[in-house]
Protein backbone atom coordinates (compact mmCIF):
# COMPACT_ATOMS: atom_id res chain seq x y z
CA UNK A 1 0.00 0.00 0.00
CA UNK A 2 1.45 3.58 -0.87
CA UNK A 3 2.15 5.83 1.81
CA UNK A 4 -0.79 8.43 0.18
CA UNK A 5 -3.05 5.88 0.53
CA UNK A 6 -2.45 4.58 4.10
CA UNK A 7 -2.10 8.58 5.17
CA UNK A 8 -6.02 8.82 3.59
CA UNK A 9 -6.83 5.71 5.24
CA UNK A 10 -5.42 7.01 8.67
CA UNK A 11 -7.05 10.51 8.22
CA UNK A 12 -10.78 9.19 7.11
CA UNK A 13 -10.14 6.59 10.44
CA UNK A 14 -9.36 9.74 12.78
CA UNK A 15 -12.59 11.35 11.42
CA UNK A 16 -15.00 8.32 11.86
CA UNK A 17 -13.29 7.92 15.21
CA UNK A 18 -13.92 11.84 16.29
CA UNK A 19 -17.77 11.13 14.51
CA UNK A 20 -18.78 7.73 16.53
CA UNK A 21 -17.32 8.57 19.52
CA UNK A 22 -19.26 12.17 19.32
CA UNK A 23 -22.45 10.28 18.10
CA UNK A 24 -22.07 7.45 20.30
CA UNK A 25 -21.80 9.61 23.58
CA UNK A 26 -24.82 11.65 22.50
CA UNK A 27 -27.04 9.16 21.36
CA UNK A 28 -26.45 7.39 24.76
CA UNK A 29 -27.68 10.53 26.71
CA UNK A 30 -24.63 13.08 26.42
CA UNK A 31 -23.61 12.46 29.99
CA UNK A 32 -21.54 15.38 31.37
CA UNK A 33 -19.91 13.10 34.51
CA UNK A 34 -18.06 10.12 34.66
CA UNK A 35 -19.10 6.69 32.77
CA UNK A 36 -21.25 4.52 35.02
CA UNK A 37 -21.73 1.00 34.81
CA UNK A 38 -25.29 0.95 36.56
CA UNK A 39 -27.39 4.03 36.97
CA UNK A 40 -29.10 5.18 39.78
CA UNK A 41 -33.00 5.22 39.70
CA UNK A 42 -34.98 7.13 42.56
CA UNK A 43 -38.23 5.71 43.89
CA UNK A 44 -40.52 6.57 47.14
CA UNK A 45 -41.72 4.03 49.33
CA UNK A 46 -45.63 4.82 49.70
CA UNK A 47 -46.13 4.18 52.94
CA UNK A 48 -43.15 5.91 54.84
CA UNK A 49 -42.46 8.44 52.31
CA UNK A 50 -39.21 7.47 52.36
CA UNK A 51 -37.08 7.66 49.13
CA UNK A 52 -34.43 5.20 48.12
CA UNK A 53 -32.46 4.95 45.14
CA UNK A 54 -32.03 1.84 42.94
CA UNK A 55 -30.07 0.82 40.17
CA UNK A 56 -29.99 -0.13 36.65
CA UNK A 57 -27.04 -2.13 35.42
CA UNK A 58 -26.15 -0.21 32.06
CA UNK A 59 -23.72 1.68 30.55
CA UNK A 60 -23.89 5.07 30.27
CA UNK A 61 -20.46 6.94 28.46
CA UNK A 62 -19.24 9.71 30.09
CA UNK A 63 -16.54 12.28 29.44
CA UNK A 64 -13.83 10.22 29.51
CA UNK A 65 -15.02 7.84 26.87
CA UNK A 66 -15.43 11.35 24.56
CA UNK A 67 -12.32 11.94 25.62
CA UNK A 68 -10.64 9.00 24.71
CA UNK A 69 -12.24 9.12 21.46
CA UNK A 70 -11.49 12.35 20.43
CA UNK A 71 -7.81 11.77 21.78
CA UNK A 72 -7.87 8.67 19.75
CA UNK A 73 -8.69 10.16 16.42
CA UNK A 74 -6.40 13.14 17.11
CA UNK A 75 -3.65 10.41 17.37
CA UNK A 76 -4.72 8.65 14.36
CA UNK A 77 -5.01 12.01 12.61
CA UNK A 78 -1.35 12.78 13.69
CA UNK A 79 0.00 9.70 12.91
CA UNK A 80 -1.42 10.13 9.45
CA UNK A 81 1.03 13.32 8.50
CA UNK A 82 4.00 10.54 8.76
CA UNK A 83 2.98 9.16 6.08
CA UNK A 84 2.66 12.20 3.63
CA UNK A 85 4.05 11.65 0.49
CA UNK A 86 7.54 13.05 0.04
CA UNK A 87 7.70 17.06 -1.21
CA UNK A 88 9.63 18.13 -4.18
CA UNK A 89 12.58 19.92 -3.86
CA UNK A 90 11.84 23.04 -4.76
CA UNK A 91 13.44 24.33 -8.04
CA UNK A 92 16.78 26.49 -8.40
CA UNK A 93 16.99 28.80 -10.77
CA UNK B 1 -62.15 -7.69 99.41
CA UNK B 2 -58.78 -6.31 99.86
CA UNK B 3 -57.15 -9.49 98.16
CA UNK B 4 -59.04 -8.81 95.05
CA UNK B 5 -58.63 -4.80 95.06
CA UNK B 6 -54.91 -5.58 95.31
CA UNK B 7 -54.72 -7.87 92.18
CA UNK B 8 -56.73 -5.67 90.22
CA UNK B 9 -54.02 -2.50 90.65
CA UNK B 10 -51.51 -4.47 90.46
CA UNK B 11 -53.04 -5.54 87.30
CA UNK B 12 -53.89 -2.59 85.71
CA UNK B 13 -50.30 -1.09 86.91
CA UNK B 14 -48.94 -3.74 85.09
CA UNK B 15 -50.96 -3.40 81.70
CA UNK B 16 -50.11 -0.30 81.52
CA UNK B 17 -45.95 -0.68 82.31
CA UNK B 18 -46.41 -2.54 79.13
CA UNK B 19 -48.84 -0.26 77.45
CA UNK B 20 -45.80 2.51 78.30
CA UNK B 21 -42.74 0.03 77.02
CA UNK B 22 -40.39 1.23 74.46
CA UNK B 23 -40.80 -0.40 71.17
CA UNK B 24 -37.91 -2.40 69.92
CA UNK B 25 -37.56 -1.46 65.88
CA UNK B 26 -35.34 -3.33 63.73
CA UNK B 27 -33.67 -1.65 61.06
CA UNK B 28 -32.81 -4.78 58.84
CA UNK B 29 -35.51 -3.76 55.98
CA UNK B 30 -37.97 -6.39 55.01
CA UNK B 31 -38.37 -4.72 51.72
CA UNK B 32 -34.80 -3.93 51.44
CA UNK B 33 -34.66 -0.32 50.33
CA UNK B 34 -33.11 1.12 53.72
CA UNK B 35 -30.02 3.18 52.14
CA UNK B 36 -28.05 5.74 53.49
CA UNK B 37 -26.97 8.19 50.71
CA UNK B 38 -23.92 9.79 50.59
CA UNK B 39 -21.95 12.77 48.45
CA UNK B 40 -18.90 14.20 48.14
CA UNK B 41 -17.72 17.25 45.77
CA UNK B 42 -15.34 16.48 43.14
CA UNK B 43 -14.00 17.22 39.73
CA UNK B 44 -16.72 17.16 36.94
CA UNK B 45 -19.29 16.09 39.14
CA UNK B 46 -20.04 14.92 43.21
CA UNK B 47 -19.37 11.84 43.97
CA UNK B 48 -22.63 10.20 45.29
CA UNK B 49 -23.61 7.00 46.06
CA UNK B 50 -25.86 4.60 48.44
CA UNK B 51 -25.08 2.41 51.16
CA UNK B 52 -28.10 -0.48 51.77
CA UNK B 53 -26.62 -3.21 54.18
CA UNK B 54 -28.23 -1.06 56.89
CA UNK B 55 -29.14 -3.19 60.19
CA UNK B 56 -29.84 -2.57 64.06
CA UNK B 57 -32.26 -1.84 66.54
CA UNK B 58 -33.93 1.52 68.02
CA UNK B 59 -35.78 1.49 71.28
CA UNK B 60 -38.50 3.70 70.65
CA UNK B 61 -41.30 4.74 73.47
CA UNK B 62 -44.09 6.65 71.83
CA UNK B 63 -44.98 8.45 75.36
CA UNK B 64 -41.26 9.47 75.77
CA UNK B 65 -39.67 10.19 72.39
CA UNK B 66 -36.56 11.48 74.36
CA UNK B 67 -35.22 7.85 75.62
CA UNK B 68 -34.70 6.71 72.48
CA UNK B 69 -31.61 4.63 72.17
CA UNK B 70 -30.54 2.60 69.65
CA UNK B 71 -27.61 1.62 67.09
CA UNK B 72 -27.45 1.74 63.23
CA UNK B 73 -24.96 -0.63 61.31
CA UNK B 74 -23.97 0.10 57.86
CA UNK B 75 -22.27 -2.99 56.02
CA UNK B 76 -19.40 -0.98 54.40
CA UNK B 77 -19.09 -3.16 51.52
CA UNK B 78 -22.17 -2.22 50.80
CA UNK B 79 -21.21 1.18 49.56
CA UNK B 80 -22.49 1.62 46.10
CA UNK B 81 -21.28 4.28 42.98
CA UNK B 82 -22.32 4.22 39.50
CA UNK B 83 -19.52 4.17 38.51
CA UNK B 84 -18.00 0.25 39.19
CA UNK B 85 -13.67 2.10 38.74
CA UNK B 86 -15.09 4.02 41.47
CA UNK B 87 -16.66 1.79 43.23
CA UNK B 88 -13.09 -0.57 43.76
CA UNK B 89 -11.25 2.52 44.83
CA UNK B 90 -13.68 3.80 47.68
CA UNK B 91 -13.73 -0.19 49.13
CA UNK B 92 -10.04 -0.34 48.66
CA UNK B 93 -7.60 -0.02 50.83
CA UNK B 94 -6.41 3.81 49.85
CA UNK B 95 -9.60 4.66 51.42
CA UNK B 96 -12.51 3.10 53.23
CA UNK B 97 -10.52 -0.79 53.70
CA UNK B 98 -13.75 -2.27 53.36
CA UNK B 99 -12.44 -5.66 54.17
CA UNK B 100 -10.63 -4.57 57.67
CA UNK B 101 -13.17 -2.03 58.74
CA UNK B 102 -16.44 -4.14 57.47
CA UNK B 103 -19.17 -1.95 59.59
CA UNK B 104 -19.92 2.11 59.67
CA UNK B 105 -21.64 2.53 62.85
CA UNK B 106 -23.75 5.28 64.47
CA UNK B 107 -24.52 4.45 68.41
CA UNK B 108 -26.86 7.14 70.18
CA UNK B 109 -26.60 8.09 73.35
CA UNK B 110 -28.66 11.00 73.40
CA UNK B 111 -31.81 12.58 72.20
CA UNK B 112 -31.64 16.55 73.00
CA UNK B 113 -34.45 18.82 73.01
CA UNK B 114 -36.99 16.46 71.57
CA UNK B 115 -40.21 18.10 69.99
CA UNK B 116 -43.41 16.04 69.30
CA UNK B 117 -46.26 17.04 67.05
CA UNK B 118 -48.86 14.49 65.98
CA UNK B 119 -46.35 11.47 65.55
CA UNK B 120 -43.32 13.43 63.99
CA UNK B 121 -40.40 13.89 66.68
CA UNK B 122 -37.81 16.30 66.06
CA UNK B 123 -34.38 16.29 68.43
CA UNK B 124 -30.62 16.62 67.88
CA UNK B 125 -29.14 13.52 68.17
CA UNK B 126 -25.74 13.04 70.13
CA UNK B 127 -23.97 9.97 69.32
CA UNK B 128 -20.75 7.69 68.45
CA UNK B 129 -20.08 7.91 65.12
CA UNK B 130 -16.90 5.24 63.43
CA UNK B 131 -15.94 5.33 60.35
CA UNK B 132 -12.87 3.34 59.33
CA UNK B 133 -12.06 2.13 62.64
CA UNK B 134 -12.17 5.55 64.15
CA UNK B 135 -14.98 6.72 66.58
CA UNK B 136 -15.77 10.23 67.19
CA UNK B 137 -19.10 12.15 69.03
CA UNK B 138 -21.28 13.87 66.50
CA UNK B 139 -24.51 15.77 66.74
CA UNK B 140 -26.94 14.84 64.26
CA UNK B 141 -30.36 16.89 64.02
CA UNK B 142 -32.75 13.81 63.30
CA UNK B 143 -36.79 13.52 62.87
CA UNK B 144 -37.66 10.52 63.85
CA UNK B 145 -41.70 9.27 62.16
CA UNK B 146 -43.82 7.15 64.19
CA UNK B 147 -45.93 5.07 61.96
CA UNK B 148 -48.35 2.70 64.36
CA UNK B 149 -50.25 -0.08 62.36
CA UNK B 150 -48.45 0.63 58.88
CA UNK B 151 -45.93 -2.18 59.01
CA UNK B 152 -48.80 -5.08 56.94
CA UNK B 153 -49.71 -2.45 54.69
CA UNK B 154 -45.76 -1.74 54.20
CA UNK B 155 -45.27 -5.28 52.85
CA UNK B 156 -48.63 -5.58 51.45
CA UNK B 157 -49.90 -8.27 53.73
CA UNK B 158 -52.03 -5.86 55.90
CA UNK B 159 -53.09 -9.03 58.33
CA UNK B 160 -49.98 -8.53 59.96
CA UNK B 161 -49.57 -5.83 62.75
CA UNK B 162 -46.75 -4.15 63.63
CA UNK B 163 -45.71 -0.35 63.77
CA UNK B 164 -42.49 1.14 62.03
CA UNK B 165 -40.46 4.22 62.74
CA UNK B 166 -38.69 6.10 60.28
CA UNK B 167 -35.95 7.82 61.05
CA UNK B 168 -34.40 11.27 59.04
CA UNK B 169 -31.36 13.42 59.68
CA UNK B 170 -28.55 14.13 57.46
CA UNK B 171 -24.94 15.62 58.89
CA UNK B 172 -21.51 16.20 57.44
CA UNK B 173 -18.50 14.92 58.51
CA UNK B 174 -14.67 15.64 57.25
CA UNK B 175 -12.92 12.58 55.31
CA UNK B 176 -9.17 13.72 57.07
CA UNK B 177 -10.98 12.82 60.78
CA UNK B 178 -11.64 9.36 59.97
CA UNK B 179 -8.38 8.50 58.39
CA UNK B 180 -9.22 8.56 55.00
CA UNK B 181 -6.82 9.95 53.00
CA UNK B 182 -6.33 12.74 55.38
CA UNK B 183 -4.36 15.69 53.60
CA UNK B 184 -4.61 14.24 50.66
CA UNK B 185 -6.34 14.61 47.20
CA UNK B 186 -8.20 17.81 48.34
CA UNK B 187 -7.93 19.54 45.00
CA UNK B 188 -9.91 16.56 43.34
CA UNK B 189 -12.23 15.31 46.18
CA UNK B 190 -13.87 17.65 48.41
CA UNK B 191 -12.91 16.78 52.83
CA UNK B 192 -16.19 17.18 53.44
CA UNK B 193 -18.66 14.02 53.09
CA UNK B 194 -22.79 14.36 52.97
CA UNK B 195 -24.71 11.56 54.43
CA UNK B 196 -28.49 11.86 54.66
CA UNK B 197 -30.09 9.10 56.09
CA UNK B 198 -33.78 8.20 55.44
CA UNK B 199 -34.30 4.58 56.95
CA UNK B 200 -37.58 2.61 58.33
CA UNK B 201 -37.08 -0.07 61.35
CA UNK B 202 -39.56 -2.52 61.68
CA UNK B 203 -41.35 -3.80 64.64
CA UNK B 204 -44.27 -6.21 63.72
CA UNK B 205 -46.50 -8.05 66.68
CA UNK B 206 -46.34 -11.37 66.82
Amino acid sequence: MSKPAFRSILAVGALLTLLGSIGYWLAMGAHRGWSQNRVPVSQTDEVTGVAFTTYENRFVPGIDVLGAGVALAAFLFALSFIFRSPQPLPSTP
Amino acid sequence: MKTSLLTCVTSLGFAASLAAAPISFDFKDPKGVNAIQFSLDSVLEPIAGTASGITGKVSFDPANPGATTGKINVATKSLVVPNSMMNGHLLGEGWLNAPANPEITFELTTLAGAKTAKNVTSAIATGKFTLKGVTKEIKVPVTITYLPDAFGKRINKPEIKGDLLVLRGEFTITRGDYGIQPGQNEDKVNTEIKLSLAVVGSAPKA
